[in-house]
Formats: structure tokens, C-alpha cells, sequence
């Protein structure tokens, strides 16, 4: 292999693997990678740097569009970091919210990520079936807040909407509908031959090298390391749970390769862990406000009077999503510093990809769930046979849709 | 494992007057079982950030939680490491380690630790690109968020955005 000449193939930045633009060149001998060269940036939109120029309730937002799949993730991390920094309290009710949201987030995450890697070898049976069961997720997320992503749920000191009546019910109605189907879809996932035979031993990630390039979430886990901000650096209703840990393939009795298939089998195992999760949040929730100061011209003013800094971090679906905020007596922080997991996890495609071959690279850089940028649910243009929709009807659409579906749940 | 207090004497004996400042701040969480969570944040000489650091890292593997946060003075820019320490345990046992020190404004430069937190190297391309800040020893110098072709001197993160031309 060494002796022959090598070539350099370029993939992206827009290409079949995800939809998101990232620019990879592999060195190549024949069918097998050498190297592996990430390009970076093509969505960068400044979101730091804007978020100096608008006010703590503003910001919550603007973050929640960093991506569509994690909209409850940036906020999280924004708003723990802003209540470290000014020592906010935030009401037990809605510390329980924030868990049951977070954890349905996570439960659709995971789906789709299961659905995009069935595609990525070919398995597209298993495709439209995650993606169909992940239906009723976003539903339950719907009847919540409203919307199927960016639910907006999160403010300073607490949530804006509580779980109550018919929307606890759907919550507990989405609860059952996973444990139900949990074992055959355990069963799919983790024995079928087909996948077993693409994932296994395919884009391995070793314990020391998941340690040496700071990985995080299911990609640091499936290489055994037992790094999981819930159960390291607990928050929000996290520390009540007694049973709370970081998955790894041990919990199957396997042990850890940090391949594929390890990474499947932590989102799989996760996917019960959240379903526990949410049933024990709805189980146990105690009564009380949702939110410590539900005013947010208090809220700005209060924290006009803070200079400090605060760091918040939360376990989104796909890892850490830390953030840095430095707040210097004045209605907007100075400083907002984001870390999406798939920044720390870019660097771990690279020994990832040496030594793969060529037909591996759609699910090795699916394998890490990347998120490169965000994609909207739809758009709306002028033109021929195309419509375009007013806020107006967009909204009584939205309605009635979930009006439908919570008489459906 | 050590308490904050212990790593900081440890870090004290080891780069003596390097250490300029230290604080640790507590925070709680739970609703039924309440969890204590301590805060280190040490301000450091710039010399004595490579040295720290490699020290940190023999007591336990450090992980890079967010990329260097920056505070802009008229003098300096003070950039903010979020670390973690005892991280991967699963254990409640992970503590942030939060290191800072200032970078004169006549003399931009800092040295980069990727020989001894390899995955720090996005985070420190980052930090050259966007503030101005030459990462001495970086393995790879090329920008990673903006284009190739941006002006020279464009520096997004600085307090005042410099480098735009007027066209």
C-alpha cells in the first residue's frame, strides 16, 4: 500500500452524507484513508458576537437558532450560565420542566440520528421506521410548546409554560409509547447482521484518544469514557435521580471498542435512560411556580446590577454543549462564549477515518452525529405553485395542527 | 482525588509566584438531594501557563469544556480557559478548573498547549483567528470559521472590530 502513489479526494462542502456544509480531503491509497483534512466554516454566523448587542431575554432566542435538533440545548447551557453568574435561584417545579424537555429532545435526536445512519449503509427500511416512530416525540414537543423545534421554553429563573392537564397527559402517553416499543427497537438496532457487519470495528475511536481530543457525549461514551454532564456536573432535576449514569457499551456487557456499532449501542441504551428519565420526572414533579422572576424588564434589571461570570453546561443529545457568559453591569454580557459538542468532537473524526475505507465515510461522519449548522422546518417563497404564507395564517395553521394532534394523543 | 484548596497549594509549590490569584466558588443543585459543585478559578502570569497546565494535567486529565472566553481591557486581553478536571469519572466527582491571564496589547502572544490537550487545537485556531492572539507552536495555523481570503487584520471577536475596510 505504501509504495504507491496517493491521491487526494475531496468531499463537500455539500455533499450526500448530511446536509450541513463541512469540506473534508482524505489522502487515499486505492480504497483505504490515510489522512483525513476537515474544512470548517461555511455557516459561521456570528451568534457571539451578535449576542453582545442584544439583552439577556433577547439572547435565549437568538441561541435557541444555533440549531434546530438542540434548540433546548444552547439555551439550557445560556440560562444556568447567566443564573451561576447572578446566583438564581431557579424554582424546583421548573428544574423538573427543564429535565422532561431536555430529555424529550434527546429521545428525537437520537431517532433521527438512528434513521440518518440506517441510511448512511443502505438500511432504509429501519430509516423510515426510526424517523416515523420519532413522529410521536414531536408531537408530544408540540402539544408542550407549540412548535416541533425552537420551543422557546426556557427563560432566566425557570420555563415559560408548565405541564399540566392534557399536556401532562400526552407526556405520560409518549412515555408508554417508547417503553412499549423500546425492546424491538433494541432488538433492530443492536443485532441485526447487516448493520452489525457495517459498524463493527468501522471508525474506531480509542479510549486515549477519546480522553486526548476532549470528546464528548455518545462519541467519548462508546470509547469508554464515562464522561456525561448529567451525571458529572449534575443539573436541574439530575441530582434527585438516584439510578443517573454515564452509558457505556459495559452496560451491555461488551466491551468497549469505540466503533460504530459501540456508538449505536450508547444512543440505543440512552434512549430507554431518557424514557426512565421523563418517567420519573412526571412521577416525582413537585408543585410550585415554573419560573423566579416571571418579568423579564426584572429580570434584565436585575441583571444589569451583576458583574461576575457564569459557566453553564448541559448533556445535549450529541454531548456537551458549554457556555461562558461575563456579565459587567450592563443589560447585555459582554462576553458569550458557545461550544456546540460537535466542536469538541471534529477533531476525533480524524483517527476516525485513518485506515477506513472510501465506501465508510458516510456513516464514520455520521457516526459522531454531527451538527454543522442549522436547517429550517420550511420556507415559504413566491412563485409559481408555490405559496407564500403570512405569520398570521402560519399561526392558525400551527394551531389547528395542534389542536388535531392533542385530540389524536 | 484533591480538594480545590489542595490543587492550588500543589500549583503554589510548583510555579511559586506564576499563581497571581485564586477563588473557589460553590453552587448547589437538585431539588431533593441537594449537590455541592465547586468552582476553581486561578489567575495565572502568562510564563506560567504552559508549565501550569502540564502540571494540571499530571494530577488528572484535563478536558476543554468551552473555547477561551476573552475580556478586553484598554492594556490587555485577559482569556479565560474553562477546563474540567477529574472529568470521566461518571461520579459527580468532575470539578471546573477555570485558568486565566493576561496578553499585554503590545505583545499578542500566547503558547499553545496541543502537546499536551491535543484537542484544545480548534479552540486555539479559533482564539489566533478571532482575536489576534498568535498561538506560539500551534501545529496548524490555517483559520478555521472565516475565509481564507478575508481581509488581513479582520478580528471578529475584539471589542472593536477592526480590519473592515470601508468598501
Amino acid at each position: 500500500m505504501s509504495n504507491k502513489e496517493t491521491y487526494k479526494l475531496q468531499i463537500g462542502p455539500t455533499h450526500p452524507a448530511f446536509k450541513e456544509p463541512v469540506r473534508f480531503e482524505f489522502e487515499v491509497d486505492g480504497e483505504h484513508v490515510l489522512h483525513a483534512d476537515i474544512d470548517m466554516g461555511y455557516t459561521h454566523r456570528g451568534i457571539e458576537h451578535v449576542s453582545k448587542e442584544r439583552n439577556f431575554i433577547q439572547i435565549i432566542y437568538l441561541l435557541e437558532r444555533i440549531c434546530g435538533i438542540c434548540s433546548t440545548s444552547h439555551p439550557m447551557a445560556y440560562c444556568l450560565a447567566v443564573e451561576n453568574a447572578a446566583e438564581i435561584e431557579v424554582p424546583a417545579r421548573a428544574k423538573y420542566i427543564r429535565t422532561i424537555v431536555g430529555e424529550l429532545e434527546r429521545l428525537h435526536s437520537h431517532l433521527l440520528w438512528a434513521g440518518v445512519a440506517a441510511h448512511e449503509v443502505g438500511f432504509d427500511t429501519l430509516f423510515y421506521t426510526t424517523w416515523d416512530i420519532r413522529e410521536k416525540v414531536m408531537d408530544c414537543l408540540e402539544v408542550i410548546s407549540g412548535n416541533r423545534v425552537n420551543y422557546a421554553m426556557l427563560t432566566i429563573g425557570g420555563v415559560r409554560r408548565d405541564i399540566i392537564g392534557e399536556v401532562a397527559e400526552a407526556v405520560n402517553k409518549t412515555v408508554e409509547y417508547y417503553s412499549d416499543l423500546y425492546s424491538q427497537l433494541e432488538d433492530i438496532m443492536l443485532n441485526d447482521m447487516s448493520l452489525r457487519l457495517r459498524t463493527e470495528n468501522v471508525g474506531i475511536l480509542t479510549y486515549d484518544e477519546a480522553l486526548k481530543l476532549c470528546a464528548v457525549g455518545p462519541t467519548a461514551r462508546a470509547s469508554g469514557l464515562a464522561k456525561d454532564v448529567r451525571a458529572d456536573y449534575a443539573v436541574n432535576a439530575y441530582p434527585d435521580i438516584p439510578w443517573l449514569k454515564a452509558i457505556t457499551p459495559n452496560d451491555v456487557g461488551k466491551k468497549p471498542v469505540g466503533d460504530i456499532y459501540d456508538r449505536i449501542v450508547v444512543r440505543v441504551l440512552e434512549i430507554k435512560q431518557s424514557v426512565d428519565i421523563i418517567r420519573f420526572c412526571m412521577e416525582n414533579m413537585p408543585g410550585g411556580e415554573i419560573v423566579a422572576e416571571p418579568k423579564a424588564v426584572k429580570v434584565i434589571n436585575q441583571l444589569k446590577k451583576v458583574k461576575a461570570h457564569g459557566i453553564g453546561r448541559y448533556e445535549g443529545p450529541r454531548g456537551e454543549v458549554s457556555h461562558y457568559d461575563i456579565l459587567d453591569n450592563n443589560e447585555c454580557p459582554v462576553g458569550v462564549k458557545v461550544k456546540a459538542p460537535t466542536y469538541s468532537n471534529i477533531i476525533s473524526w480524524v483517527p476516525m477515518f485513518r485506515g477506513a475505507e472510501i465506501a465508510d465515510i458516510p456513516i464514520i461522519m455520521s457516526s459522531i452525529d454531527p451538527c454543522i449548522a442549522c436547517s429550517d422546518r420550511a420556507s415559504f417563497v413566491e412563485g409559481e405553485g408555490k405559496k407564500t404564507v403570512s405569520f398570521g395564517e402560519l399561526r392558525k395553521l400551527s394551531m389547528e395542527k395542534m389542536n388535531k394532534i392533542r385530540r389524536g394523543l | 482525588m484533591l480538594h480545590p484548596e489542595e490543587i492550588v497549594n500543589k500549583l503554589k509549590e510548583y510555579i511559586g509566584d506564576g499563581l497571581l490569584e485564586w477563588e473557589v466558588r460553590t453552587r448547589f443543585d437538585g431539588v431533593t438531594n441537594i449537590r455541592e459543585q465547586k468552582h476553581l478559578y486561578i489567575k495565572l502570569n502568562r510564563g506560567a501557563f504552559h508549565r501550569s497546565v502540564a502540571f494540571l494535567y499530571k494530577i488528572s486529565p484535563l478536558h476543554i469544556s468551552c473555547p477561551m472566553a476573552s475580556i478586553e481591557s484598554e492594556e490587555a486581553i485577559e482569556l479565560i480557559y474553562p477546563f474540567m478536571i477529574y472529568s470521566g469519572h461518571g461520579d459527580q466527582t468532575e470539578q471546573p478548573l477555570i485558568v486565566s491571564y493576561d496578553i499585554p496589547k503590545s505583545d499578542l502572544r500566547t503558547v499553545s498547549v496541543t502537546d499536551i490537550i491535543p484537542g484544545i487545537i480548534i479552540m486555539e485556531r479559533e482564539t489566533q483567528e478571532m482575536l489576534g492572539i498568535e498561538v506560539e507552536n500551534l501545529p496548524d495555523e490555517r483559520r478555521i470559521f472565516t475565509p481564507d481570503n478575508m481581509e488581513e487584520g479582520f478580528l471578529p471577536l475584539r471589542d472593536k472590530v477592526s480590519g473592515i475596510s470601508e468598501e
